[in-house]
């Protein structure tokens, strides 16, 4: 995986590459805008994380530069607290994301991981399933092992999320964001209440737990032991 | 309205200053009244007994005398000006002169004056005639009499006082108007100036006092005012320039470290990875508190109004409750919303939402198991209210305003509840964004918070509501 990383504070700059580099991704780092937007354009990358304000041209123009040339590049925002307007949140609306600074880099990996395994025609599935758990999305129906499942429309959604996600790490703030439609700090562990309450629901009384904690992470739901 | 101009302080020194003037112009008047009455009398009596005077000088006897009289006065009419009388003593009647049968003499021992007064009425004068008379006794023991006719004097006299009467109390009754307006009008100006002050009390420090050009006074003292706002502001600014400072500088090398911490703790043996963990855990809860400062200052610079859009109160309360649900269920609180009636307003909904999830989030920390807590909202005209009353200890009236700074804990939860001391402060200023007012009451037991915030998301000019 190639990240193409625009970012001008060399020391946000560092770590977040290091983190990569120590996660097995490959990174080139840019730090002016309109630099930025020539590599974008001359290699192929599969990714792009880049900071909102920039020298040069801004984080923003260089995405509209990009999907004007019909460059679908999956791309992340860094923005500054407070620089989350309209146009910051309508990336999401086009497939990407945005995150505020500062962030763990958990946060960003967990996010980056998300845009790179979008699914490309996550519309159309009627049905999803993770080992013995399956969710019928038309029925608005889960059964682990073929025992139906009753849950409530909020721990539906949430569990709909986190199978969209399998085998990825999901955050706090990604499920806020997603879930429940609230984009804020969740400095509570009402989330982590949530979880338990549908934890207890899909893997109580199964050997192999699905839902699990992952620490200074968030949650993930996964088949795979070994993904872990 | 009535109430306050009778006890405000223009009023008042109006309407004594007023009371006081008309009271020693009036006794002015009245001494000069006197004087006037007093030489009036004077010289009246003076004339008479010059008059018995001349008479007696004749030194005739009393038939002569009375033929003297007769001439002097004959054939004028009587009391025009001046009459004379000759009475012949004991049985009074009167003998010679002009004085009408039907007068009616009273004497006054008045000590310097020795004068009698009399009374009665004649054909074709409506009003008693009044006359001042002199008597001396005549040797042969008829007594001579002299009188000047005063009416129009006294009723000169009786005219002057009404006037000076009617003057005094005319002065104090447009006095006291005239004080009335000027206090009503200086209370409407000093009422805008107030209700500024409150406005700017209640939170928002960016209000200014407007200052008229017709305000006099008024206008230096608001200006003083609004310099004196400006200075706070400035002082407030530097605080919080400060503080954003610190947490700035602090999370980038904290960030750093975090995530060198992070690739140290993978290359570790699994035994020794927990013992990191908590070091990262430190260093997320200080990353979080600098994050929360860092927004709190944010959301305070108003930079977060770009995002306002309509919502429904109602909706994100409903959203808070149904999220905190699970947290609440586990303490076995019981949590009951009212919030069915659509309560639009102008806003940031995940701001809101997120100062209604510090709210209840404290709510549920501090309610003791088996408790309960009360969500509702209300519209009106121009503003929507939200409550949040839990059943838990509640907060001390001294310590109600202290809770919204920053770092600040209620004491006793220092030890016992996790937290930073940030969640109301980012509802305050949550609040303050939105022009909104909050307030703390007794719910006994419990706190009560409510969150009053403008339909429209402006400031209201009505000031505080």
């Amino acid at each position: 995986m190639h990240v193409l990383l625009i970012e001008d504070d060399r020391s946000v700059a560092s770590y977040i590459q290091q983190g990569l580099l120590d996660n097995g991704y490959q990174v080139t780092v840019e730090a002016d805008g309109s630099r930025g937007l020539a590599v974008a354009r001359e290699a192929n990358f599969d990714i792009a994380i880049i900071d909102r304000m920039l020298p040069g041209l801004d984080g923003l123009s260089i995405i509209q530069s990009l999907r004007d040339a019909g460059n679908n590049l999956p791309a992340l925002i860094l923005s500054a607290l407070g620089d989350v307007d309209d146009r910051v949140a309508g990336l999401r609306a086009g497939g990407d994301d945005y995150l505020v600074k500062p962030f763990a880099f958990v946060e960003l990996l967990a996010r980056l991981e998300a845009l790179l395994r979008r699914p490309a025609a996550s519309a159309q599935e009627t049905r999803l399933r993770v080992a013995d758990l399956e969710m019928d999305l038309l029925a608005h129906r889960v059964t682990r092992a073929g025992e139906v499942i009753a849950l409530q429309p909020r721990e539906y959604k949430l569990l709909e999320y986190l199978m969209r996600h399998a085998g990825q790490v999901v955050t706090r703030s990604m499920l806020l964001e997603n879930v429940w439609d609230y984009h804020f700090d969740p400095q509570t562990n009402v989330i982590d209440v949530h979880v338990s309450r549908l934890r207890q629901k899909i893997d109580k009384g199964f050997d192999q737990p699905l839902l699990v904690t992952v620490r200074g992470a968030g949650y993930m739901l996964s088949a795979d032991e070994e993904s872990r | 309205m009535l109430r306050q101009l009778l006890n405000s302080w223009a009023f008042r020194v109006t309407a004594f200053y007023i009371i006081g003037l008309s009271l020693l112009v009036f006794a002015g008047l009245l001494l000069f009244y006197s004087a006037y009455s007093y030489g009036y009398f004077q010289t009246s009596s003076a004339r008479l007994q010059a008059d018995l005077a001349r008479l007696q000088g004749d030194d005739e006897a009393a038939a002569a005398l009375l033929r003297v009289v007769n001439e002097r006065v004959g054939g004028r009419e009587f009391f025009v000006g001046r009459s004379y009388a000759v009475e012949q003593a004991p049985d009074g009647t009167i003998r010679a002169g002009s004085l009408p049968p039907d007068a009616q003499l009273h004497f006054i021992d008045g000590g310097w004056l020795r004068l009698r007064t009399a009374t009665f009425r004649a054909g074709g004068f409506p009003e008693r005639a009044v006359l001042l008379a002199a008597s001396t006794r005549l040797p042969d023991g008829t007594e001579l009499i002299a009188a000047r006719d005063i009416t129009e004097g006294i009723a000169v006299e009786t005219l002057v006082f009404g006037i000076l009467l009617r003057a005094a109390l005319g002065t104090i009754v447009i006095g006291l108007l005239g004080g009335a307006l000027l206090a009503s009008l200086s209370l409407k100006q000093l009422a805008q100036v107030n209700q500024s002050i409150q406005r700017i009390l209640a939170g928002d420090l960016s209000q200014r006092i407007r200052v008229g050009r017709w305000q006099g006074d008024v206008r230096e003292v608001s200006r003083n005012f609004n310099r004196m706002l400006d200075r706070i502001q400035e002082l407030m600014a530097s605080v919080r320039q400060v503080s954003d400072n610190i947490a700035h500088d602090l999370r980038t090398p904290l960030t750093r470290m975090r995530n060198q911490l992070a690739s140290l703790q993978r290359e570790m043996p699994p035994e020794a990875r927990h013992q990191v963990q908590d070091i990262l855990d430190e260093a997320d809860g200080l990353l979080v508190t600098s994050n929360a400062l860092l927004r709190i200052s944010q959301i305070e610079s108003g930079v977060r109004r770009s995002e306002f859009a309509r919502l429904d109160l109602s909706v994100v309360l409903a959203d808070v409750a149904e999220f905190y649900e699970p947290l609440a269920a586990d303490k076995e609180i019981t949590l009951a919303i009212d919030a069915s009636r659509h309560c639009l307003l102008q806003g940031d909904r995940d701001l809101l939402f997120q100062a209604f999830a510090n709210l209840l989030d404290n709510a549920i920390k501090y309610t003791p198991a088996g408790g309960r807590i009360d969500i509702a909202t209300r519209a009106a005209d121009t503003s929507v209210e939200a409550v949040v009353a839990d059943s838990g200890p509640g907060v001390a009236e001294a310590e109600r305003e202290k809770v919204f700074r920053r770092f600040y804990r209620v004491e006793a939860s220092r030890s016992e509840q996790p937290g930073n001391g940030l969640g109301l402060s980012l509802v305050r200023a949550v609040v303050n964004l939105h022009h909104g007012a909050i307030t703390l009451d007794d719910n006994r037991p419990g706190l009560r918070v409510s969150v009053r915030l403008p339909v429209s998301g402006l400031p209201s000019v009505h000031g505080h509501q």
